[in-house]
C-alpha cells in the first residue's frame, strides 16, 4: 500500500532545495519507524515521490509526498508516527491511505494556487487594481525565460482564478500546473505588472494548494 | 532581532546555497535566552564543512547540556553572504536565535587547519568584534579558540583573548564555569581573562611576552611577574566514560561527511614522524565496542542518517573491530544501515569484520612515500607488500578507482624517492591487471595525489626545513612527466598554500601581522581555490616586513626556542629529536603497542596504559 502525506514546507524552510527536501523525508521517515519500502537492488532506496519539487525560495502550505509501505497500517497510526518524527519546519496536515496501483500524484496533478504577497501598500496597489482587467482579457502574452533563451507564450489559458485582497497586499491566484503547462509565479506577476505599467515589485509567493480534477474544478490533490 | 530578520530573508534570496544560513535543523538546540552564559561557536569556514566536524558536534551539545549555559552556532558566511552583510549592515548572526554574536558572551572558535585563518578575522570582524583583543572592551563577547591548531596558538596571539589546548570536553565546562561566577560578581573583563588562566591548558598571550635574537630566533619567552610554567595539553584519560552526544544535528544541506560519526579512539600509536595528530593525540584511548553500540543506535534513532563512520586516526587499529562489528551487526540486523571506515592503513587486516558501503566505488591508500627507504624514514611502517595485497583486495572487491596518497619533500627525500612513487604506480598496475585476469575482474583507475610536505609541531620533523616552492615544482614536474598518463591521473596540492601552512603551523607572533595584513587585502577562504591569491599574501608578508622563507624555509637548531615550546604536550622533546635522529638513520621504531617507547607520556600519571610496557 502506499500513502500520500500532505505536509507544509514552512516559511523558514523555503531556502532548502528539492534534494534537501527529499533527504528530510528520508531522514524523517527512518525516525519514525515506519513499515517504509525501499526498491529491489545493489543500491536499495526508499520508495518517495512527491507531487512536484518546490522551487527554492517559496514555501509550501499543502505539499505532497508518496510513500510506499511494506506492511498494512492504519492513517492514524501513519499519521501519530509522523507528527512526532517531521521537522518542526516540515509538519504534517493529512494522510491518505491509498492501493499500491493508485494514480501517481504527480499524473493527477492539474492546478496549484498561490499567494502572492508584497512588501507594501505601495508596491501592491497598481498590481491589484490591475489585476480583474488583467484576468479579462482574451489572451496574455508574456515571455518565458528559460535557460534555452526567450520564448513568447500566451499565459491566459493557464489562468484559472485570480483575486487580489488590497488590505493585506495579496494576490491569489490559481494557476495551471501540468506537464505540459505550468505558470510560475514569477511570470504571472512580471506579466501583471508589465500590463499595470509598472515595474515589478519584490514579492513573495507561498504554495497553498496542489489540485487535481480538472483545471476548471479542482479537486484536492490528496483525495484524487 | 525582528528588524534585521527581514533583511536577513531578503539576502537569503540574493545568495548561493541560503540553507547555510537559515538553522532550525532536528536536533539542534533551542537557544536559551535567559541563560547566564551565552556561546557563540565560530567554525571558520562554510556550513557544510563545519557541520562534519566532530569536535564542534560534541562541544556545542556538552555546551548545551549544562543548564546555565546555551550554545548557538556560527559559521563563516561565503563571500556573497559575507559582501551582501556588510552592505546591508547586517552584523554576524547565529543560526539557532538569529541575534548579534557580538551580544554573546563568549565567541569561541575550533581550528582545524591553518588556512582558515583569515576566516577567523572575517568572522570577528563581521560580528563587530575589535580584531586586535587589546582593542576589546567591556562590551565585546571574550574569544577564545581551541582546536589541532591551537598546539601553536603563537600566529593567533593577537587576536584570541584565551586559548584552550588539548581536549576541550572538560576544559570548555571549566571554562564556562569561570566565566559564570566571574560575571555573577561583576568582574571586568581582564580579570575574567585572568580567572581563566587559573584553569590546566589555558593559555592567555597577553600575560606573556617574547623577546627575539639579532638573528630572528626567540631568545626569551616571558610572564609579566611570574615565571613561565608549562601549559599542559589536557587528556580526556578515560575517553569511555567521557561526554559524548547521544544525538547529533541532521542539516537539510548535505554536508562533507552526511552521517553519523562514531569516534573509536583518540590517539595513534604508529608513530609516523610526519604526523602531527598521531603525536600529539597521545596516548590511544578507546571507547568500549558497547559503549559505541549503544551510542550508535541513540544516534540512529535520533538522527534517521543510515550510514555509520566508524572513525579514528587508524580504524583498523581498533583492539576490538570484530567485537564492534558483531555488535553492531546483530543491533541493525535487517534495517539499512551502512557502514565506512575511514583511516583505514594499507597494512590493516580486516578481514570480514565490517562489510562497508559497496556503493562506494573507490578505495584510497596513503602509502605516503615512494620507496621502502623514505618510509622507513618517515616510520610508515607499510611495505611494497602491503600495498601488492591490498591492491589485490581491492580487485576482488571490484572496486573501481584506486586513490594514492603520497607527499613530496619529505626529509632525506631525493630524485630517487620521486621516481618511486612511479615505479610503485606501476608496480601496482601490474598486481592490479594480473589480479584482474586471476579473478576475471577488472582492474581499477588509479589517481595519485600528491601534497608538499609541511613540518608541524610537536612532531620529528618540527625541526626540518620544507623544500621551496621551486624545489616542489621541480618535483612536481618529473611525476607528471615520468607517471604514465595512461595508467593513473595525476593531482598535486598548491605549494604555494603548502608553504602557508608551514609559516602559520611553526609559526610565532609576528606571524599576526601578516595574517592581519592578509585578511586587510582582501583575503578569505584561502583553502578553497577559487578565492586563493597568492599575490595577496606576498603582499601581507612585505607589509609585515616577514619573510616567509624564515619559517618555512628554515632548519631549525637543536637548542632553538620554538613559539610553541612552553606547551607542555605530553611527548618530549628529546623523544622527538631522537625520532628526528632515527629518521635520518633510516631506523624505524615500532608501534609502541608492542614496547614503550618512552615518548614522555609515561612521566605523566595514570594518563597512558601501555606506559612503561615493554611487550604484549
Amino acid at each position: 500500500m502506499r500513502v500520500f502525506i500532505r505536509f507544509e514546507k514552512s516559511e523558514r524552510l523555503r531556502f532548502i532545495g528539492h534534494l534537501d527536501l527529499l533527504r528530510a523525508m528520508q531522514r524523517a521517515l527512518s525516525r519514525s519507524g515506519l513499515p517504509v519500502a525501499y526498491s529491489q537492488g545493489f543500491n536499495p532506496h526508499m520508495l518517495i515521490s512527491f507531487a512536484s519539487p518546490l522551487p527554492v525560495g517559496l514555501s509550501g502550505q499543502g505539499e505532497l509526498a508518496d510513500v510506499t509501505l511494506s506492511e498494512v497500517i492504519t492513517e492514524a497510526n501513519c499519521l501519530a508516527a509522523l507528527r512526532t518524527s517531521m521537522p518542526e519546519g516540515l509538519p504534517v496536515t493529512r494522510v491518505r491511505i491509498v492501493p499500491d496501483n493508485h494514480h501517481k500524484l504527480m499524473a493527477m496533478l492539474r492546478t496549484a494556487s498561490y499567494i502572492i504577497g508584497f512588501d507594501s501598500p505601495e508596491d501592491a496597489a497598481p498590481l491589484l487594481a490591475a489585476a480583474p482587467s488583467f484576468a479579462e482579457q482574451e489572451s496574455i502574452p508574456a515571455i518565458r525565460v528559460t535557460k534555452s533563451g526567450e520564448t513568447p507564450c500566451d499565459i491566459r489559458p493557464m489562468l484559472h482564478e485570480l483575486t487580489s485582497a488590497p488590505p493585506l497586499n495579496l494576490l491569489s491566484a490559481r494557476v495551471s500546473f501540468t506537464e505540459a503547462n505550468t505558470l510560475r509565479p514569477d511570470l504571472l506577476v512580471r506579466a501583471l505588472a508589465e500590463f499595470a505599467g509598472t515595474a515589478t515589485p519584490h514579492f513573495n509567493a507561498i504554495r497553498t494548494g496542489l489540485h487535481g480534477g480538472s483545471e476548471q474544478r479542482p479537486v484536492p490533490l490528496i483525495d484524487c | 532581532m525582528i528588524g534585521y530578520d527581514i533583511i536577513i530573508d531578503r539576502l537569503l534570496e540574493t545568495v548561493q546555497k541560503p540553507a547555510r544560513y537559515i538553522g532550525g535543523e532536528v536536533n539542534a538546540c533551542k537557544p536559551k535566552p535567559g541563560a547566564d552564559i551565552r556561546v557563540a561557536f565560530c567554525f571558520p569556514d562554510v556550513y557544510e564543512i563545519g557541520m562534519s566536524h566532530v569536535g564542534m558536534r560534541i562541544l556545542y551539545h556538552r555546551i548545551n547540556e549544562l543548564d546555565y549555559a546555551s550554545c548557538e552556532r556560527v559559521f563563516t558566511p561565503w563571500v556573497d553572504m559575507a559582501d551582501a552583510m556588510r552592505k546591508a549592515g547586517v552584523p554576524l548572526f547565529t543560526l539557532e536565535s538569529r541575534e548579534p554574536v557580538r551580544s554573546f558572551d563568549v565567541a569561541a572558535f575550533t581550528i582545524p587547519y591553518e588556512m582558515c585563518y583569515t576566516n577567523i578575522l572575517e568572522t570577528l570582524d563581521l560580528a563587530g568584534i575589535p580584531l586586535c583583543a587589546a582593542d576589546r572592551s567591556e562590551c565585546d563577547p571574550l574569544v577564545i579558540a581551541g582546536g589541532v591548531c591551537v598546539s601553536n596558538p603563537e600566529p593567533l596571539h593577537a587576536f584570541v583573548d584565551a586559548f584552550f589546548i588539548g581536549d576541550g570536553e572538560d576544559s570548555m565546562a571549566e571554562m564556562l564555569d569561570s566565566l559564570r561566577s566571574a560575571k555573577a560578581s561583576g568582574a571586568s573583563r581582564d580579570a575574567k581573562v585572568a580567572a581563566l588562566a587559573a584553569i590546566p591548558g589555558v593559555y592567555i598571550p597577553s600575560l606573556y611576552s617574547v623577546k627575539y635574537d639579532e638573528n630572528g630566533t626567540i631568545s626569551a619567552f616571558e610572564r609579566e611577574g611570574g615565571s613561565v610554567t608549562g601549559i599542559e595539553r589536557r587528556v580526556i584519560t578515560d575517553l569511555d566514560a567521557a561526554y559524548f552526544p547521544h544525538t547529533q544535528i541532521v542539516p537539510y544541506l548535505e554536508i562533507v561527511h552526511d552521517r553519523v560519526t562514531l569516534e573509536l579512539f583518540r590517539g595513534c600509536t604508529r608513530g609516523c614522524r610526519f604526523c602531527q595528530a598521531g603525536m600529539l593525540y597521545r596516548p590511544v584511548r578507546e571507547r568500549s565496542a558497547e559503549t559505541l553500540a549503544r551510542q550508535a543506535d541513540q544516534l540512529i534513532k535520533s538522527t534517521g542518517y543510515e550510514e555509520l563512520s566508524l572513525s579514528s586516526l587508524s580504524t583498523g587499529d581498533y583492539s576490538n573491530l570484530n567485537g564492534l562489528a558483531a555488535l553492531l551487526k546483530e543491533q541493525f540486523a535487517g534495517s539499512h544501515v551502512t557502514y565506512s571506515l575511514p583511516s583505514l592503513r594499507v597494512d590493516s587486516t580486516l578481514g570480514d569484520a565490517i562489510e562497508t558501503d559497496m556503493r562506494k566505488n573507490s578505495m584510497t591508500f596513503a602509502p605516503e612515500a615512494g620507496t621502502q627507504r623514505l618510509r622507513d624514514a618517515i616510520n610508515k611502517g607499510v611495505t611494497d607488500d602491503d600495498a601488492r595485497r591490498a591492491i589485490r583486495d581491492a580487485v576482488a572487491k571490484g572496486i573501481g578507482s584506486v586513490k594514492l596518497y603520497c607527499m613530496i619533500g619529505l626529509p632525506t627525500e631525493t630524485m630517487d624517492d620521486i621516481d618511486g612513487i612511479a615505479a610503485l604506480v606501476s608496480d601496482l598496475n601490474g598486481e592490479a591487471r594480473r589480479a584482474a585476469r586471476d579473478l576475471r575482474g577488472k582492474p581499477p583507475k588509479f589517481s595519485v595525489s600528491v601534497a608538499p610536505f609541511v613540518p608541524k609541531p610537536f612532531t620529528p620533523f618540527q625541526w626540518e626545513r620544507q623544500n621551496s616552492i621551486e624545489e616542489i615544482n621541480e618535483k612536481i614536474s618529473r611525476l607528471r612527466r615520468i607517471l604514465p598518463p595512461k595508467v593513473a591521473s595525476f593531482h598535486w596540492h598548491d605549494p604555494r598554500l603548502s608553504r602557508l601552512e608551514a609559516c602559520f603551523a611553526r609559526g610565532d607572533r609576528r606571524m599576526s601581522d601578516v595574517l592581519y595584513h592578509a585578511w586587510k587585502l582582501g583575503c578569505r577562504f584561502d583553502g578553497w581555490t577559487e578565492q586563493f591569491d597568492y599575490g595577496k599574501w606576498v603582499k601581507a608578508f612585505a607589509a609585515a616586513s616577514v619573510d616567509p622563507a624564515f619559517y618555512a624555509e628554515r632548519e631549525r637548531g637543536q637548542d632553538e626556542i620554538l613559539p610553541w615550546d612552553f606547551i607542555d604536550a605530553g611527548i618530549a622533546r628529546r623523544f622527538l629529536w631522537r625520532e628526528r635522529e632515527r629518521a635520518y638513520a633510516g631506523a624505524t621504531t615500532p608501534d609502541c603497542r608492542a614496547a614503550c617507547q618512552g615518548c614522555g607520556l609515561q612521566t605523566r600519571k595514570g594518563v597512558c596504559a601501555g606506559a612503561g610496557v615493554h611487550s604484549v
